[in-house]
């Protein structure tokens, strides 16, 4: 069984999937956002690439972690895994494609792979009682009837240590690590397989985020889910996941596994956002060694138009003219992991000049 | 135990709402059995007393015929009351799935409707009023079928915003994601979301039915005689204001309390009808 992060740069051959490899095989995935224009000059649409020809599998029963800042096109491949954007490409699910699925065979499929959302108040119905929020997914897929329903709400409730007097209470009348509970809750009232977890820490405070990390792993050793973790704290992914996927410009920029990456990151980015995790002792904190990061960088890069050339050009202090004409292809530098970038063997063996100011 | 006791609490309606649900049963009362308030025959004349002021026989008086002005406000009641219930009724039974699909569906429905909707709010009611009953002839039916028209668009945009603002909201998605049926995310999720900015309006239009009756029956196009109206007492009462000005403001208020009672309801409704703004 191949417990490594299986990336593969090109497509898969055409050919049965054997099914026990990855639960979820994504190839070529990419997400095109298309807004209107109030404009009168011809051009009516505007399209930009929030996800761009991305590829990774998840392993049964492991953990994928997806990083990234704002912007990257994290929730978008969330989204366009469970089918609930529009995206191009491929998404196979225990070996069946799930993109253009719709109707009672995707609902069907829902009940197999779930979601839980960054923040437990939006994504919570505010006028229904927590006994009536687990019970939707319950009654949609006609997962128990009559005094089963509640037998079982009382049941996943229990799951997610939430004590069952919740069940009559409202999402506003909880704190915050109650209500993701009660959406986690909600996701496991189907027994899915797998499950995307979208910054399920992010709006808790960091007193209960632990808790809820901590709770997550232990659905995850008991019922054998596999997960998909998007984050942008790099210290709770860590924790989580086995494997790590680093985005940036809604492109994977670096995969492997998590020891891999966390010890030994080559791309330029992924070592930028390692450093940036602050020390718990400030004493400790050491000054980088090397800037990974230009000393100009700003933002304004993700909000441009690709226009071709390595998505981390603007930012990075190695760019060279290669990388401005041809983008690097996401390739293996070692057993399980693999890097989007053209100067990757001077980075590793700490070679590569600064090309900062030559722009 | 004492949980339980608040949990009661949080559901009994405040002073000011227990006040108007009296009234309104009130009303009800009168719309329905006007007997119950008064002895008096609304169109009995009393020759002796023509614009006879407050005595113990009338308590507001009398109108220009004799008629007892009490027994005449009581007696209009149920028309008014017809007028705003079935007029805004209609409107919410057309307008609020039409703004449903338009806000959920959004693409051409979307678009036409909101064009149709525009172009019947920039038509001046009264106008309107005025070219139907010109055509058709008054009646409270026809009446009420203005009224709805007029309503119509605007609840139908109201549903049609508030429904395209809770499907921006996480827990639709959410619902989604769980795999609930579309039908079942509309009328679940949706729907419940967007009930109580929906019923707020209710009452403010049935207010606006009442002004509006009041208005076309000033100008002559509303009820005509026998029937009784609020609307058609003032417009009697207009002509006699020097001579009796109870009779003018005795009717006036009836309509304005009525209208501003509505109007405070409908805020007392959305405060109930949100767990989050309920106490």
């Amino acid at each position: 069984m191949a417990m490594s992060a299986g990336l593969q740069g090109e497509a898969p051959s055409d050919g049965v999937s054997s099914g026990t490899a990855s639960l979820l095989e994504v190839r070529h995935l990419s997400v095109t956002y298309t807004r209107r224009l109030a404009r009168n000059d011809g051009q009516t649409r505007e399209s930009r690439h929030a996800v761009r020809d991305v590829n990774f599998d998840v392993p049964r029963r492991e953990t994928l972690g997806l990083v990234g800042e704002s912007g990257s096109g994290k929730t978008s491949v969330g989204l366009a895994i469970l089918n609930l954007i529009a995206a191009a490409g491929s998404v196979r699910f225990d070996g069946q494609e799930i993109l253009g699925l719709h109707g009672a065979t995707m609902r069907q499929l829902r009940t197999r792979m779930q979601m839980v959302f960054q923040d437990p108040t939006a994504s919570l119905d505010p006028r229904m009682t927590v006994r009536r929020i687990v019970r939707m997914p319950i009654k949609a897929h006609r997962i128990a009837t009559g005094t089963g329903i509640d037998d079982l709400v009382a049941e996943v409730l229990n799951k997610v240590s939430l004590d069952t007097a919740v069940m009559s209470r409202y999402p506003h009348q909880l704190s915050g690590g109650q209500r993701q509970r009660v959406a986690i809750a909600r996701a496991l009232a189907t027994a899915p397989d797998f499950i995307v977890c979208d910054e399920i820490t992010s709006s808790l405070d960091v007193s209960v985020q632990a808790q809820v990390v901590n709770l997550l792993m232990d659905l995850q050793a008991d019922l054998g889910l596999t997960l998909l973790f998007i984050s942008h704290n790099l210290g709770i992914v860590r924790q989580v996941s086995g494997l790590i996927a680093v985005m940036y410009y809604g492109r994977v920029v670096e995969l492997g596994q998590s020891e891999q990456i966390y010890a030994n990151s080559l791309h330029p980015y992924t070592k930028a956002l390692l450093e940036a995790v602050p020390s718990p002792d400030p004493a400790l904190e050491t000054r980088p060694t090397r800037a990974y990061l230009r000393a100009d960088a700003t933002t304004a890069g993700l909000h441009k138009v690709w226009s071709g050339g390595c998505v981390y050009q603007d930012r990075c202090p190695f760019t060279t003219d290669l990388c401005r004409r041809v983008e690097p292809e996401l390739g293996a530098s070692a057993a399980g992991h693999s890097v989007a970038c053209h100067r990757v063997d001077e980075i590793r063996t700490g070679t590569a000049e600064c090309t900062e100011g030559d722009s | 135990m004492k949980t339980h006791v608040s949990a009661i609490r949080q559901r009994m309606p405040s002073l000011s709402a227990c006040i108007l649900i009296v009234i309104g049963i009130l009303v009800a009362i009168a719309a329905i059995y006007p007997r119950a308030f008064t002895s008096g025959n609304p169109n009995a004349i009393d020759p002796n007393a023509i614009l006879a002021g407050p005595s113990l026989r009338h308590l507001l008086g009398t109108d220009e015929a004799g008629a007892d002005i009490y027994t005449r406000i009581i007696y209009g009641t149920r028309l008014d009351a017809e007028i705003s219930l079935f007029s805004v009724g209609i409107a919410y039974a057309v307008g609020v799935p039409l703004g449903l699909l338009a806000g959920w569906w959004r693409g051409a429905l979307d678009e036409i409707l909101s064009r149709l909707s525009a172009g019947i709010l920039a038509f001046p009611i009264v106008l309107l009023a005025l070219l139907i009953v010109g055509s058709f002839g008054t009646s409270a039916p026809t009446l009420i079928a203005i009224l709805a028209l007029a309503f119509l668009p605007q609840v139908t945009l109201l549903a049609r915003a508030q429904t395209m603002a809770v499907c921006a909201r996480g827990y639709v998605l959410a619902a989604r994601a769980t795999g609930l049926r579309e039908r079942r995310i509309i009328t679940v999720h949706v729907l419940h979301n967007i009930t109580p900015q929906l019923l707020v309006l209710s009452p403010q239009l049935m207010s606006q039915a009442i002004l509006i009756e009041a208005s076309l029956s000033y100008l002559g196009v509303g009820i005509q005689p026998p029937a009784i109206t609020w609307g058609s007492l003032l417009l009697d009462a207009s002509n006699y204001y020097q001579q009796d000005p109870l009779y003018a403001i005795s009717t006036g208020l009836v309509v304005t309390i009525a209208a501003a009672l509505l109007l405070v309801a409908g805020d007392l409704i959305s405060r109930w009808a949100d767990p989050l703004r309920r106490r």
